[in-house]
């Protein structure tokens, strides 16, 4: 099969998520030499109450692999794109509570006052 | 400065002053962090004597060094002022989010002072802090407000400690909770809050936290990760703390029916599977311990929260309810309302018994007939309590003090040392914790030593082994010989990790190779902010610790015999299962405890050259005038 995209795919095991940020706290003291989430690349969206984590890429990121090394559940891999197209073809998503995000019209109002 | 933001943040809810001043070193270099630095500073700012509820007391929450950083389990913090329950130093820490958050807005504490006359909440916003009116939260419950602050700042990364009503009510056991359901939990710390007129401490920030040496840290942290990683621990992290449930049952440790007898209660821990939905961590935590629960059927179907472990469950046998529904469902709403469920639990278990034996009537509860393990009682008790209406104006302010107004042999039934409530294991099932209840500094408290008690000598830490070699069975719970020095040397470790602000849970000695815990710590720390503390001046300042909160509490008038257990574990022999016949001697363990804490055995006042020895000079000279230093 040719490869048309040279990118990797995060893939996410939901299940076995348990939300710790590890991962974000392995990002940012990569990329930025601190511990810092909010400079992380990898982020975890939750529905605090009922326990959903969702992970989601920023665009810079390389690939490096060390949140996937660190991760203590194994919740997450990098694979081929064609990898992850047909693992994406073989897989159900799933039923769950849809996390909340951080409003910005809301946020814009906000500094008005 | 590594490890620590360097500022300290102070808020005055009278005047709305807001000054922010840099952490001292020396400080950090005696008291770390966490716990050690919040007891320095209440010793320094509260007077004795100050009402606990009135405007001159403080509020202190702060952060430890290693929060916000990769070290297994370092998501604690630490929630301090003069506790309403004991009238002693207070405090209580709890995991989540919130720990590592405070650090993100570039603060390692936070102090609160005065009193507003209105409701308001704080945000701490990077830079930004704002004092904010709270009347539209006040009458919520934790989680509401925790929503409806995330809502109003549009921001679901805002970490949020909450009071509930029963804060706002002075409860006097009320609590802080976070997330959903964790809790700085013990010694009043949401009344505190309540007579503030502060319903919630919001934080949300961008400020990093940099470490001294983070190749070092990450060698270090791999290997307690992986530790945690490994089959054999696969049960812990799935169960948590409730994985010690099969100790509870072997020894019949269970509190039954307010401290009256043993039972196994197996029922319960084969029914927690079906409760579990999802492991969830702390922050930064790879063992996960905690679990998502929802009660899956029958009339309290849906109830969800967090927790649910062992020092949960337990509450239901004390109730003398074997029913994990109930248990479920209570830890959920006690959450909400923000009361502690130990003390709430332990009242429902003493009003029953006064009822039991005609203490209390009809009369007194509104014609509510109160019957061991009824959730109709349960209910309508907690109610009562969160409202102070009828009876629950009496149980509100706590056992002890509910026990003295009602009388008539009522003070014989309240399970309780200086004011506040055990955990719901039974001191004489385990007399290790029986000694650690009665000389905890904050009132009866499991955690304050937390004796691994009936576990195998060889999972002890390797720095205890020299001890335990001493004596003859020091890890049978039933003994009580050795019980002094291990009370002592695990009460100083708890008190560095309490400083430290790592979870007690996750830097267990069988996870590290070396099997010191303190020696870890020392690693961690030294990683983290590039200070370095030998194992001994680590213990040495868990003691100084311990040593500075025993003169806040004789500075507020404790004597040696507010360290004791009730009547009931030291004289009723314990009625079945392993620990049959069992009685606490308390005393031959206190005098062992006090030899090895160096203070005097008949007054229990620290002595002289012990105070000096921890650099504690002025503390020393405190004591002097008030006649409370022994020599």
């Amino acid at each position: 099969m040719p490869k048309t995209v040279t990118d990797k795919c995060l893939i996410f095991h939901g299940d076995q998520c348990t939300g710790c940020k590890i991962c974000e706290l392995t990002c940012s003291m990569t990329k930025f030499n601190e511990y810092n989430p909010g400079k992380s690349y990898i982020r975890v969206l939750k529905n605090w109450e009922l326990d959903v984590n969702i992970v989601t890429l920023d665009l810079k990121c390389d690939f490096c692999n060390r949140c996937v090394s660190w991760c203590p559940t194994m919740a997450i891999e990098f694979v081929d794109m064609a990898e992850a197209a047909l693992l994406r073809k073989n897989n159900r998503i799933g039923t769950f509570p849809a996390p909340r995000i951080k409003s910005d019209s809301a946020a814009a109002d906000r500094n008005e006052h | 400065m590594y490890g620590y933001m360097g500022t300290i943040l102070r808020v005055n809810l009278t005047d709305g002053r807001i000054t922010k001043k840099p952490l001292p070193e020396d400080l950090i270099r005696d008291f770390i962090g966490g716990r050690g630095m919040n007891s320095k500073i209440l010793y320094d700012e509260i007077k004795p004597g100050t009402n606990p509820m009135g405007p001159e007391n403080k509020i202190i929450i702060s952060a430890g060094p290693c929060n916000g950083t990769i070290v297994p389990g370092s998501s604690r913090f630490t929630v301090s002022s003069k506790s309403p329950m004991t009238g002693l130093l207070g405090d209580s820490n709890s995991g989540g989010s919130f720990g590592a958050y405070i650090k993100y807005t570039g603060y390692d504490a936070i102090i609160i002072e005065g009193q507003s006359e209105k409701p308001v909440y704080l945000l701490v916003d990077d830079n930004q802090v704002q004092i904010k009116p709270a009347t539209h939260l006040w009458g919520m419950t934790t989680r509401e407000a925790t929503r409806a602050i995330q809502r109003e700042n549009a921001d679901p990364d805002i970490y949020v400690i909450s009071i509930g009503p029963g804060g706002e009510n002075l409860v006097r056991f009320s609590n802080l909770i976070t997330d959903l359901g964790r809790a700085a939990g013990r010694t009043g710390q949401g009344a505190v809050f309540g007579s503030k007129k502060i319903k919630a401490v919001a934080v949300r920030g961008k400020a990093g936290v940099k470490v001294a040496h983070p190749q070092a840290l990450k060698k270090y942290v791999r290997i307690l990760n992986k530790a945690w990683a490994g089959p054999a621990l696969e049960l812990k992290a799935r169960l948590g703390p409730a994985a010690g449930w099969t100790r509870y049952v072997e020894y019949g440790m269970f509190a039954t029916r307010n401290f009256q007898g043993g039972a196994s209660w197996k029922r319960m821990r084969e029914e927690l599977d079906d409760y579990f939905v999802q492991q969830k961590a702390c922050f930064a935590c790879p063992a996960g311990c905690n679990h998502l629960f929802v009660v899956p059927k029958g009339p309290f179907a849906g109830a969800y929260g967090e927790g649910l472990e062992l020092t949960t469950i337990d509450f239901g046998p004390k109730m003398g309810s074997e029913d994990l529904a109930l248990v479920a469902e209570l830890h959920a709403l006690l959450d909400e309302y923000g009361i502690d469920y130990f003390e709430t639990t332990t009242l429902v278990a003493f009003a029953t018994e006064c009822f039991e034996k005609g203490i209390i009537d009809r009369k007194d509860t509104d014609n509510l007939e109160l019957k061991w393990g009824s959730p109709e009682t349960a209910h309508a008790l907690i109610d009562k309590i969160v409202r102070k209406e009828g009876i629950g104006a009496i149980l509100a302010e706590g056992v002890r003090r509910a026990a003295k107004v009602i009388g008539k042999g009522a003070e014989e039934l309240a399970m309780e040392t200086k004011g506040q409530t055990f955990a719901g294991r039974d001191p004489r099932t385990s007399k290790g914790w029986g000694l650690g209840y009665a000389v905890a500094s904050r009132g009866a408290c499991h955690v304050r030593a937390h004796l691994p008690e009936a576990y195998a000598p060889e999972t002890w830490d390797a720095s205890v082994q020299s001890i335990l070699k001493k004596y003859q069975d020091p890890t049978n719970p039933l003994t009580e010989e050795g019980k002094g020095e291990l009370v002592k040397w695990h009460e100083d470790l708890v008190a560095v990790k309490n400083s430290i602000e790592v979870c007690l849970f996750a830097i267990y000695p069988w996870l590290i190779p070396s099997r010191s815990v303190p020696d870890a710590l020392s690693e961690f720390y030294h990683a983290v902010t590039g200070i370095k503390l030998t194992v001994d001046q680590m213990l040495q300042t868990g003691e100084r610790i311990i040593n500075l909160e025993r003169a806040f509490n004789i500075r507020e008038g404790l004597t040696r015999k507010d360290d004791s257990l009730p009547k009931r574990l030291l004289t009723i022999p314990y009625p079945d299962g392993p620990a049959k016949g069992q009685v606490v001697h308390l005393e031959e363990m206190l005098i062992d405890y006090y030899q090895y804490r160096d203070w005097d055995e008949k007054t229990g006042f620290p002595r002289k050259r012990k105070l000096e020895e921890l650099g504690l000079d002025r503390v020393a000279e405190d004591l002097a005038k008030m006649n409370c230093l022994a020599t």
